[in-house]
């Protein structure tokens, strides 16, 4: 697992540094150019999260990916509809229970330019919010339960489309960069907090579509490759 | 930010395993005083067995050497559930739909208890396999030495809470 962890940021590092040179040159172009009124509709962005994927790259589970569109309104509001699917297919080595779920998921929110005074710079840091949601049904199954007390009684454990539905929201904090006329990339980190995962009496969901193992960690990241469309 | 997906990484790589403690689920019984509710404490000497009837797999040899196999209802017995309890005791119940405790107060004087629950297979997360929960239906019960008994939650998890409340007389 750490082996996997140090690759994907030693990914990252690499990815990253062309952009801070093209930064470092635009900075330096830009820094006395004479400050324009910011349009209200600046740009619309269409943006897509690899993060998923390459966690599968990396021997996860679960795969996620997601496409997501965003306004950019006088380079300070920017309200996003992100639309993904998720998958897992898993069995627990330990206790052989077996869970699978594929569906897809939406958020919905919106992003603040923290460097909204500062247009000249080729790249930004954000912070946002989102709610999301996901509606999906899953299978899940283990070994025949034995009692533990008077023994000889069995009883089978398999359930099979079961309705599931997961209510959430993001707190977000990023960066964009970009790296190449309008093609732009990014980073976030994201904490995750459920707001509702519907149960049922045998189960609830351990994966959840957008979001990911539910009893894990809250934090989460997303690597955007993100296309910039002017007005 | 390369400090900051560090951090997103390192918490990522701390997943915690919140799995219970235990995963068998217990009926927990409280002794009451029936005029005062006041707690009630038995003697020293009570032993608690129980028993439920399963399916039980016979193997018969017949005359002519052949075996021939056949599912039976057997009571599956269990000894000794509860040694002493004082104040209060925390009984597992069986994997069928039904569970009866028998309470021996003395070699002359029990009481015979009958729970009859729904089993409720539960997984909670994926690291911690499978649990039995159970919902308490109905509950009979004879009353040589106790009084009554009250359930207080029907709902008998792998929670440290109160089910039932059994009364007996003061004297």
């Amino acid at each position: 697992m750490k082996k996997k962890l140090i690759l994907i940021f030693i990914f990252l590092l690499i990815s990253i540094l062309p952009s801070i040179k093209l930064m470092a040159q635009d900075v330096k172009k830009l820094v006395d150019t004479p400050k324009e009124e910011e349009p209200l509709f600046k740009s619309i962005e269409i943006g897509v999260d690899v993060g998923g994927l390459a966690q599968k790259v990396f021997g996860s589970d679960y795969t996620s990916v997601s496409a997501s569109i965003t306004a950019n309104i006088k380079n300070r509001y920017m309200p996003v509809i992100e639309i993904g699917y998720g998958k897992i297919n898993t069995i627990n080595e330990s206790n052989s229970v077996a869970y699978d779920t594929k569906a897809p998921f939406i958020k919905v929110g919106a992003d603040y330019n923290f460097f909204y005074k500062k247009p000249y710079l080729p790249g930004f840091l954000y912070g946002g919010i989102r709610i999301c949601h996901s509606s999906f049904s899953y299978n899940i199954s283990a070994p025949e339960m034995g009692d533990p007390v008077w023994g000889n009684i069995t009883i089978p454990y398999s359930y099979k489309g079961v309705s599931g539905s997961s209510t959430w929201s993001e707190f977000v904090v990023g960066v964009k960069a970009k790296i190449f006329k309008n093609f732009h990339m990014g980073w976030s980190a994201r904490y995750r907090a459920i707001i509702s995962n519907k149960k049922t009496e045998n189960s609830e969901p351990l994966y959840i579509p957008g979001y990911g193992m539910s009893n894990s960690s809250k934090f989460g990241f997303t690597y955007n490759l993100i296309y910039n469309l002017p007005f | 930010m390369i400090l900051l997906l560090s951090l997103v990484f390192m918490l990522n790589g701390c997943n915690s395993n919140n799995c219970p403690l235990t995963t068998v689920s217990f009926a927990h019984f409280e002794f009451l005083n029936s005029t005062d509710s006041k707690q009630h404490t038995m003697g020293d000497s009570v032993v608690i067995t129980g028993f439920t009837v399963a399916d039980v797999t016979v193997n018969d040899t017949l005359k002519d050497g052949t075996v021939t196999t056949r599912i039976v209802k057997d009571s599956l017995l269990n000894e000794i559930l509860y040694n002493k309890p004082t104040t209060s005791m925390s009984l597992p119940l069986s994997y069928k739909s039904t569970t009866t405790y028998v309470i021996h107060y003395s070699k002359k004087m029990r009481d015979t208890i009958v729970v009859e629950h729904k089993n409720i297979p539960y997984i909670e997360s994926i690291d911690c396999g499978t649990m039995m929960f159970y919902k308490v239906n109905n509950i009979r019960y004879t009353t040589n030495a106790l009084d009554s008994i009250e359930t207080v939650n029907p709902d008998i998890n792998n929670e440290e809470k109160i089910n039932f409340n059994i009364y007996f007389p003061t004297n």
